[in-house]
């Protein structure tokens, strides 16, 4: 009797941190723990990656078969079927895709090239709503968007300037490595509204308003330039822009920006003094999701560039990414201004018609909130995401879904969005396919099945899809892969490490970074081979709150959920934690307006109103937070969809709000401190 | 005694019939691994197998917790390989009924990540192989023996010599405690007070998860103990937890090396049981006889 445990070695499906994990099976049962030799968490997980065997048991819950809309219900229809009415229905509508952040880079590829292939760029995945501040960004300060250096050099700096992140609860490895920075003796600063477990753990917390980013950060490039904190060299041999960047700095007042941002200009100086060392510079969605979410990433790079902390080791510029895979997802070009690679469609239609022998549309197309206004979708594919919660304003977005003359989903679990579909396709998840994952610091990594059950990956559906329109794409992700080292310089050489003999390349630091550890180490990736610094003014958030809706609102996650909820709150033990939606209030708002702990208020802003619980907290008078995972009472019914001019994302992290208790009574203004002024 | 006597004598013969060969390299720890013949012992790797390398540790450990499932055929006769922690473990386990000590307990003296701080020197072990190999203070590494070849026969030699039962005695781990200063210096050393690391804690359950004495299914003590709908938020959640452990916690360093925050755990919990330890006269993981009730 043999019962030899066998193990697969994948990464976990949760963040952008892409945790090595092992599932070991032994007569039926999967176990999975950390994997322990994994460069990222060396036999660590969060409590999400801890559960993921709850998660596996979620999947019985799957719908079995696709679902086709019949009068008011549902009928079963086999996966063939599902791709034949899929491809007539495309071959008949102008269609919106979205492709998914969660899906493998393999999945991403092919479903923006059949996207590119029916004649339109109108491609776009949940990056929109993350990071596309900081693909604007800092592809035109750094000529490129990605992390610049590999997540372990955050333990090496001796200073950690963490903005708009609460590490601690949603990339807890990184916080490891946060920490491991501190007991080395490292400083680090916290810059958030909330007191959060990250800012607790740090030596300078500046609590500033939601929304005044850019006023901090220029703050701090002012104290750097005034007191010729700058790193001299680095300027005149790396950057370009320094001369007119100097003038605009002098027009600005450090003590005008502080009162803006609500800190002390004292603490202000003594963070730009500690950044002026070597400095890794962290952040997240509080400092992308907003109007001035463009020229907030801008001005980080400006600050990163002074002190001349990027293009070296131990130090950088760390965006970090939400989704196992949004890297990978935006590498593949499921962006609806790139092919993949990042080719601008306008620069690039002849070398990918080539590659693809195919026509091609130059025109740009609609980003992921554009497709929900625009009359020019009629009809969408929506892969692996869950707009009906994850976009601001949702309820515009859910009558933009009911409007739609086609709506195919195509997901692992039935989701809300699914709730509006005229097609379901239920599909593998991660853990019985295939492919590969990038995470957060460009490290390309195997994911690998573990489960069998019978249903295809979206590989296999798109590629059956794809015979349906004569397009044949290939069915396996390895030859998948070929074609993406084709079309992809940074991955090119990847396929035989990832997918050849040797198999442990996930083990070994560097080895699959796709640009190499260290990006910009001998020129930047922009036409001079330069980085540019860019004067960006601070500019006032779209709301700012006035005598019926007195505070601002700010929205985030805890560390017990993950996004819209669709998986993590399928696992027990994280119900258990946390089930339902609150909005935290500072302790002299709440005194003011006799909250108390506990108690069911309603949070109402000029699109909508949600019940949440009160929780008291250290947050900034005046601000409120409300997590965006819960469905029943979504945050997103509440955010404003102002969009950045630039990068098209939704301003989700501040609009005016108002708070109304059970009792109906409308709660009077409460006093906010003047500000922007 | 004389069933267990058997038994180590088939894993001794198990020892030297295999091919003698020493296996060195970056190797986390001891797989074990369930063979044919009822034991569990330290997989023969191959190049080719490289891959599973990285489960190793967690397997130990974790075979801990699968012992009690292991298929009925297989639980009449076997050995366990382990460190002198996860014996301990295994040793409190049997004491508080989940594990039925039908096995041998096999020990090896293998040099680990936190050595210097480490407490659990000896256990209650049926065979113990007292420091069979150093390589340096490297945590990854293991040791295969085949048989056959030089080095081989003189580890085959070295494990019949030095096998013995392991003789403890309490006035023996009294002045072991006193050598557990080490512990305490180092946390006066960190810049960060307890207060300050149980602040860290971000909840990741790592410490349950990896913990080889803790076989809640789910972490049910801090529900109860904390009278509320939820389990405890940081940092009371790692309080309870070490209300939990307290008179059981092998202290082998798990905690430390799963905890997303780089929390000490151990060499803070140490502190505590060390006061717990001499008040009781109770040393969890050392011995089977001694009882887990308070004189």
């Amino acid at each position: 009797m043999n019962t030899t445990l066998n193990f697969v070695k994948t990464v976990c499906p949760y963040c952008g941190c892409g945790c090595g994990i092992v599932a070991h099976t032994s007569g039926g049962r999967v176990t999975i723990t950390p994997d322990r030799n994994h460069p990222v968490n060396a036999g660590k997980l969060c409590i999400k990656g801890r559960y993921l065997n709850q998660l596996l048991e979620a999947l019985k819950e799957r719908p079995k078969s696709p679902l086709l809309r019949r009068g008011g219900g549902f009928v079963e229809i086999n996966w063939r079927r599902a791709a034949e009415i899929l491809a007539e229905e495309l071959k008949n509508h102008s269609f919106g895709f979205v492709s998914s952040a969660k899906c493998t880079n393999e999945e991403n590829y092919l479903m923006q090239k059949l996207c590119r292939l029916l004649g339109s760029n109108n491609i776009d995945h949940c990056a929109r709503l993350c990071h596309a501040p900081t693909v604007s960004a800092l592809s035109r300060s750094l000529g490129s968007g990605a992390m610049t250096n590999p997540l372990d050099d955050i333990a090496e700096v001796e200073t950690v300037f963490v903005i708009g992140s609460n590490a601690f609860e949603q990339h807890p490895l990184v916080a490891t490595r946060i920490l491991r920075a501190r007991d080395r003796g490292a400083n680090v600063i916290v810059a958030d509204p909330r007191r959060t477990i990250t800012a607790r753990n740090s030596d300078i917390h500046l609590q500033i308003y939601p929304g005044t980013n850019v006023a901090l950060l220029n703050a701090m490039a002012k104290v750097i330039v005034d007191r010729g904190l700058y790193d001299r060299d680095f300027l005149r041999e790396r950057v370009s822009g320094f001369e007119e960047f100097l003038s605009f700095v002098s027009s600005l007042s450090v003590e005008e920006l502080s009162r803006v941002c609500g800190v002390k200009s004292s603490e202000i100086e003594r963070a730009a003094e500690l950044v002026s060392r070597r400095t890794a510079f962290v952040y997240c969605m509080g400092l992308t999701q907003f109007s001035s979410g463009t020229d907030g990433v801008t001005a980080l790079a400006n600050v990163a560039l002074l002190t001349g902390n990027v293009g070296r080791e131990g130090c950088g510029i760390f965006p970090l990414r939400g989704q196992n895979n949004v890297q990978g997802a935006c590498d593949m070009g499921a962006l609806p201004e790139f092919f993949p690679g990042y080719a601008r469609v306008s620069e690039n239609v002849e070398r990918f018609e080539e590659l693809w022998n195919a026509r091609l549309s130059r025109e740009r197309g609609l980003s992921l909130p554009e497709m929900f206004d625009s009359d020019e979708v009629e009809a969408m594919y929506i892969m692996g995401e869950n707009p009906a919660i994850s976009e601001a304003n949702c309820s515009r977005v859910k009558r933009k879904l009911e409007n739609l003359n086609f709506l195919a989903v195509q997901d692992v679990f039935f989701t809300e969005t699914a709730e509006h579909a005229d097609l379901f396709i239920p599909v593998a998840s991660w853990a019985e396919k295939d492919g590969t994952f990038t995470n957060t610091e460009r490290r390309v990594q195997r994911i690998r099945k573990f489960l069998n059950s019978g249903f295809p990956s979206d590989l296999e559906f798109l590629s059956e899809v794809s015979g349906f329109l004569g397009f044949n794409f290939p069915s396996t992700p390895r030859e998948v892969f070929s074609e993406i080292e084709r079309a992809v310089r940074q991955y090119r050489g990847l396929g035989e490490l990832l997918y050849g003999e040797v198999r442990e390349s996930n083990g070994e630091a560097g080895e699959t970074f796709w640009g190499g550890k260290v990006l910009h180490s001998e020129r930047f990736s922009t036409p001079d081979g330069k980085a540019r610094l860019f004067a960006v003014s601070y500019k006032d958030p779209a709301e700012k709150p006035d005598s019926s809706y007195p505070f601002l609102l700010t929205t985030g996650r805890v560390a017990f959920h993950f996004h819209t909820g669709t998986m993590s709150r399928k696992c027990r033990a994280l119900t258990q934690e946390v089930n339902s939606t609150f909005v935290e209030i500072s302790r002299r708002d709440a005194e003011r307006l006799g909250i108390r702990e506990g108690e069911m208020v309603r949070v109402v802003t000029r699109r909508g109103e949600i019940e949440a619980r009160a929780v008291i907290g250290d947050i900034k008078e005046g601000v409120l937070f409300v997590p965006f995972h819960f469905s029943e009472n979504p945050a997103n019914a509440l955010t404003s969809d102002v969009l950045d001019p630039l990068s098209k994302i939704p301003e989700l992290k501040v609009c005016a709000a108002r708070i109304e208790t059970e009792r109906g009574v409308k709660v009077k203004p409460v006093e906010v401190p003047a500000e922007g002024e | 005694m004389d069933a267990m006597g058997k038994l180590s004598l088939r894993f001794a013969e198990w020892l030297e019939s295999m091919e003698c060969r020493v296996y060195r390299g970056r190797i986390s720890d001891f797989l074990g691994e369930v063979l044919p013949d009822t034991v569990i012992v330290p997989a023969a790797l191959h190049e080719q197998d490289r891959l599973g390398l990285h489960a190793f540790k967690a397997l130990v450990i974790h075979s801990v917790k699968l012992l009690p499932e292991l298929p009925a055929e297989l639980r009449s006769e076997k050995v366990v390989l382990c460190r002198p922690c996860e014996g301990g473990a295994i040793i409190e386990l049997c004491k508080r009924n989940q594990l039925e000590r039908d096995f041998v307990l096999f020990g090896i003296y293998s040099p680990c990540s936190r050595r210097e701080y480490c407490t659990v020197r000896f256990s209650d072990f049926d065979v113990f192989v007292f420091e069979v190999l150093e390589f340096g203070d490297c945590a990854s590494t293991a040791v295969f023996i085949k048989k056959g070849g030089a080095v081989g026969s003189e580890v085959v030699e070295r494990v019949k010599s030095v096998t013995k039962r392991a003789e403890l005695s309490l006035e023996w781990i009294e002045s072991e405690l006193e050598d557990i200063e080490r512990a305490e210096r180092f946390l006066d050393s960190c810049k960060v007070s307890i207060t300050e690391f149980f602040d860290r804690c971000m909840k990741c359950m790592g410490c349950v998860f990896e913990c080889p004495v803790c076989v809640c299914e789910e972490f049910c003590f801090a529900k109860e103990a904390g009278r509320c709908d939820f389990p405890p938020p940081p940092p009371q959640f790692l309080a309870f937890r070490m209300l939990h452990i307290a008179d059981s916690c092998v202290n082998c360093g798990a905690c430390d090396e799963a905890c997303c925050a780089n929390i000490p755990l151990s060499l803070i919990f140490q502190k505590v049981q060390r006061k717990y330890w001499k008040e009781t006269g109770y040393i969890p993981g050392i011995d089977y006889e001694l009882s887990p009730r308070m004189r």
